[in-house]
């Protein structure tokens, strides 16, 4: 019955709560695999295509991703897309929409999934990659006939941008509904697309070119809901223009204030705008604001500061966006329309504006202009502001406030972080208020340790949070690790906290994938597996020098022992540890005048061997069929482990000392023995037996804490059945 | 279908437990299997329902009695907005119940053929298993022991979801 129930219910479950699920049981795992569609992949975490084609065969939509360097850094993208879309070429036989993100993409690339995949394809995104040219999209163009949605942004792209492709996409494609580009383009190109898919095409957003030029556009596409970007010109006679009837969005450049009638009557409609205006009057946008009362979305490079923070408030009610790229402006002016906001208030908005007209300027947001914003957008799920100033007030208001907030960041004009007194209590309220916030990025410092406990405490549903110039000590940082239970991504901007408090607390969060740290112009990412790789390549220098010292100890007094030679078995790579970290390390760590050498298959190491050639030993079980004295070991639970004494396998930890000892087997040699270093307050640690064949010989490994007194050792040799033994000390 | 004369029509139905529920005809159509069932003629006067209790028939019925009373959305266009309210509410109490009786439920309304019943039931499960983690689930859904990953499965299952899966 369980299977049925879920098979019933998996369609209700939304993809951010699938992980969980696959973990109930195997029932639910199974069907999951076999269910999941959509699945974004962090290209660095799973480098290994087949393996996520084997546990989601039938995935339709799938991202592939890599760190983000930034908007406009996409030429610093170092992974390629290559071997996924090898994979994607032959796999995945179910892949109707591809994003790649972050990453390097060649023109073969793009060709090989036209090729293979073209037929299938119904969306493609390229976003932030580093592209080598535009030939690769020509195919794209060519043979991804039913490509509903394309979107290529953020992309550097080497050699020319011809806009060819474009052109193939124009004859080829008829169903296209969502375009988007950054390029220079033909306009008839684009006309003609318009054209065939006149039917189809909702959403289209190109290089900004002058609104006038897209009139034939508008005149085919007329299901067109989504537009941009539209540059208007100077002393542009807007006559007779029109919108595509639907229109909702709209991204338009240089709205002048004599072009404003113009946009009057699409107004009322809008949902989403975006406004690239370097030179606008304030009052303007204010008159603009107060005119869209169904504003959803908004991006802008000015709100007019706090003013415009107001009119925002009062008139645009069903606002859930909000994203603001303030630019430099004189800190002054914004100060002074501060004053004047904080002695009138905000009703006589006409009034306010035209004081504006005056003041001017694009403006930084102050923590007063955040509470206004606040108290009058209680729908806001986005709020990206550049502050002046931040005060515990306004952080509380955001809380009391702004109950869906999902994504907070804000910016300081220069440089982030001037600390202002404590703001350990705003940041408190916020994120008890604020209990959805997936995403906080805190520019302002302020915080100390107590602060980042709080964060820890109340940040529930926090994925992604950033902190600059945040927290005293390690204690804070470590007090944050122990909440933030949903972590994934942590950025520390010039923090306090030491090498070693980042590099283990941050990972107490079981969902962290890694922490970047920047400090100064230096910056570092720091993975789970990285950390684990470190911290494993450690262990196993020490577990060559504890073999190596076990070795040495076992030649024969007087014998001319040969190298010493470290080599490593690897049956199969089970964890990251970095081999030619382990060389140089034993290399460096292992200081004596014979010869180190750390051969072995290109594998991972998983056990080392230690041989010292042409001997003569102390202990002669240790001396393998070939005739060297041979140990081997591996790092296991984070302790190195002796894991064979010549042709012997064992399992001793070797933390403390080791005892080897050949006997007859017969009964009451353990007793025997034990009993000997118990009445010499020796501790054993561990304890292990090999034998060749039943009463005949065998051989015991013992681990000891302490040192046994040479009575004891004697008393232990002098045992009968004991016909080898040695004390090997750490 | 639904005249004056075929709402006065009683349908009964049985339960595993062999208790009997008469019902309005119109209540019966509800469920997609009992309509097709009636269509073709191959009910009788009594549809027994070897697999279902007469607990969860007894809710079911509720379910569908309520819902059979409303209006219709493709009845009328404008249905006033106080009757899709007070469904909602309805719906609201009525899944209001312990996880075994919502899974009783949700299966026989599957046999049944009842979308809106399947619908709610289902998103009663999915927002109850919302955000939990995998033993809380357990608990919730009451999974047998016997049914786990084995601790390597979980432990690399885990690993993926972390670090590449979304």
């Amino acid at each position: 019955m369980e299977e049925q129930v879920f098979d019933c219910v998996m369609p209700y479950i939304q993809q951010d709560h699938l992980n969980p699920v696959s973990l109930v049981s195997r029932k639910y795992y199974d069907i999951d695999s076999l269910t999941r569609k959509h699945l974004t992949v962090h290209v660095h975490f799973a480098p290994d295509p087949e393996r996520i084609n084997r546990r989601f065969p039938n995935i339709e939509s799938l991202t592939l991703k890599s760190y983000s360097h930034g908007f406009y850094s996409a030429h610093k993208c170092r992974v390629t897309v290559t071997p996924w879309i090898e994979h994607i070429a032959v796999e995945f036989k179910r892949l109707k929409s591809l994003s790649i993100r972050n990453m390097v993409v060649s023109a073969c690339d793009l060709k090989h999934l036209a090729k293979t995949r073209g037929g299938s394809l119904r969306s493609l995104e390229i976003r932030g990659c580093k592209l080598f040219s535009e030939d690769g999209l020509e195919d794209i163009a060519r043979y991804c006939i039913d490509l509903r949605s394309l979107c290529l942004d953020g992309n550097v792209i080497y050699g020319a941008a011809n806009g060819k492709w474009l052109h193939e996409l124009a004859l080829h494609n008829s169903v296209m509904e969502s375009l988007y580009f950054r390029s220079s383009f033909d306009m008839e190109d684009v006309e003609l697309l318009a054209n065939k898919c006149s039917n189809s095409l909702v959403f289209l957003k190109v290089f900004p070119q002058s609104l006038n030029d897209f009139k034939k556009v508008f005149n085919h596409a007329n299901k067109l809901d989504h537009f941009g970007i539209g540059i208007i010109s100077e002393g542009w006679d807007y006559s007779g223009f029109e919108f595509p009837p639907n229109i909702r969005g709209l991204r338009i450049q240089d709205l002048g204030e004599a072009q404003f009638p113009f946009l009057r009557p699409y107004l009322n409609q809008l949902r989403e705008l975006d406004l690239e205006c370097v030179d606008m009057f304030n009052n303007c946008q204010c008159l603009l604001f107060e005119s869209c009362p169904n504003l959803e979305v908004l991006a802008t490079d000015d709100i007019c500061g706090e003013i415009g923070c107001q009119v925002i408030g009062k008139f645009c009610k069903k606002l859930r966006k909000l994203s603001h790229r303030g630019l430099s402006c004189p800190n002054l002016e914004v100060l002074a329309t501060d004053d004047i906001c904080g002695e009138i208030g905000c009703q006589v908005i006409d009034k306010f504006c035209k004081k504006l007209r005056k003041l001017s300027h694009r403006g930084l947001v102050t923590h007063m202009g955040l509470i206004t914003l606040a108290q009058g957008c209680p729908n806001l799920e986005y709020l990206y502001v550049n502050l002046l100033d931040i005060s515990n007030e306004a952080l509380e208001c955001v809380g009391t406030h702004l109950k869906n907030l999902r994504v907070f960041r804000n910016w300081r004009k220069g440089k982030d972080g001037i600390t202002y007194s404590p703001l350990d209590n705003g940041v408190r309220a916020m994120l008890m208020g604020c209990s959805k916030l997936e995403r906080l990025r805190l520019c302002f410092g302020g915080l100390t340790d107590v602060g980042l406990g709080y964060i820890g405490r109340y940040g529930r549903n926090l994925r992604h949070l950033s902190l600059s110039c945040t927290g005293e000590s390690d204690v804070g940082l470590l007090e944050l690790s122990k909440g933030c239970p949903k972590l994934r991504k942590l950025k520390l901007r010039d923090c306090p906290f030491s090498e070693q408090a980042v590099a283990t607390f941050p990972f107490n969060i079981f969902s962290l994938r890694y922490v970047w740290i920047e400090s100064g112009v230096l910056t570092r990412v720091l993975t789970r597996r990285m950390v684990f790789a470190e911290v494993l390549t450690k262990l196993y220098v020490i577990l060559a020098e504890k073999l190596h010292r076990l070795a040495v100890q076992l030649v024969a007094d007087g014998s001319d022992a040969g190298p010493v030679k470290i080599t490593y078995a690897s049956s199969r790579a089970t964890d990251d540890i970095d081999t030619s970290l382990v060389r140089d390390m034993v290399a460096i760590g292992i200081q004596n005048d014979e010869q180190d050498t750390l051969g072995g298959s290109s594998e991972k190491p998983l056990e080392l061997i230690v041989r010292i050639a042409s001997v003569e030993s102390r202990f002669t079980a240790a001396v393998s069929e070939f005739g060297d004295i041979k140990l081997q070991g591996r790092v296991k639970d984070g302790v190195p482990h002796l894991t064979k004494v010549g042709a012997l396998d064992v399992d001793v930890s070797l933390e403390g000392n080791i005892i080897l000892c050949r006997q007859a087997d017969q009964p009451n040699i353990i007793r025997s023995v034990s009993s000997i270093l118990d009445d010499d307050n020796v501790i054993i640690n561990s304890m292990c037996f090999g034998r060749i064949a039943r009463r005949k010989q065998a051989v015991m490994v013992i681990g000891v804490d302490e040192k046994p007194s040479k009575m004891a050792l004697k008393m232990i040799d002098e045992i009968p059945a004991v016909e080898e033994f040695v004390f090997l000390a750490m | 279908m639904s005249t004056s004369s075929s709402s006065s029509k009683k349908i009964v139905l049985k339960s595993a437990d062999n208790e009997t529920f008469e019902i309005d005809e119109i209540v019966a159509l509800e469920s997609q299997a009992i309509k097709n069932m009636i269509e073709d003629e191959c009910a009788d006067n009594v549809i027994p329902l070897g697999n279902i209790d007469s607990k969860t028939l007894s809710k079911i019925i509720e379910y569908c009695k309520k819902h059979a009373e409303s209006p219709k959305k493709d009845d009328n266009a404008d249905i006033d907005e106080k009757a899709v309210e007070d469904l909602k509410s309805f719906d609201a109490e009525f899944a209001k119940v312990d996880m075994p009786l919502i899974q009783d439920i949700l299966m026989a309304a599957n046999f049944l053929n009842i979308d809106n019943l399947i619908g709610l039931m289902c998103r009663t499960i999915a927002d109850r298993i919302k955000g939990k983690t995998p033993e809380e689930i357990r608990k919730i859904l009451n999974i047998n022991k016997n049914d786990l990953l084995s601790p390597e499965q979980e432990a690399k299952a885990r690993e993926e979801n972390s670090w590449a899966f979304d």
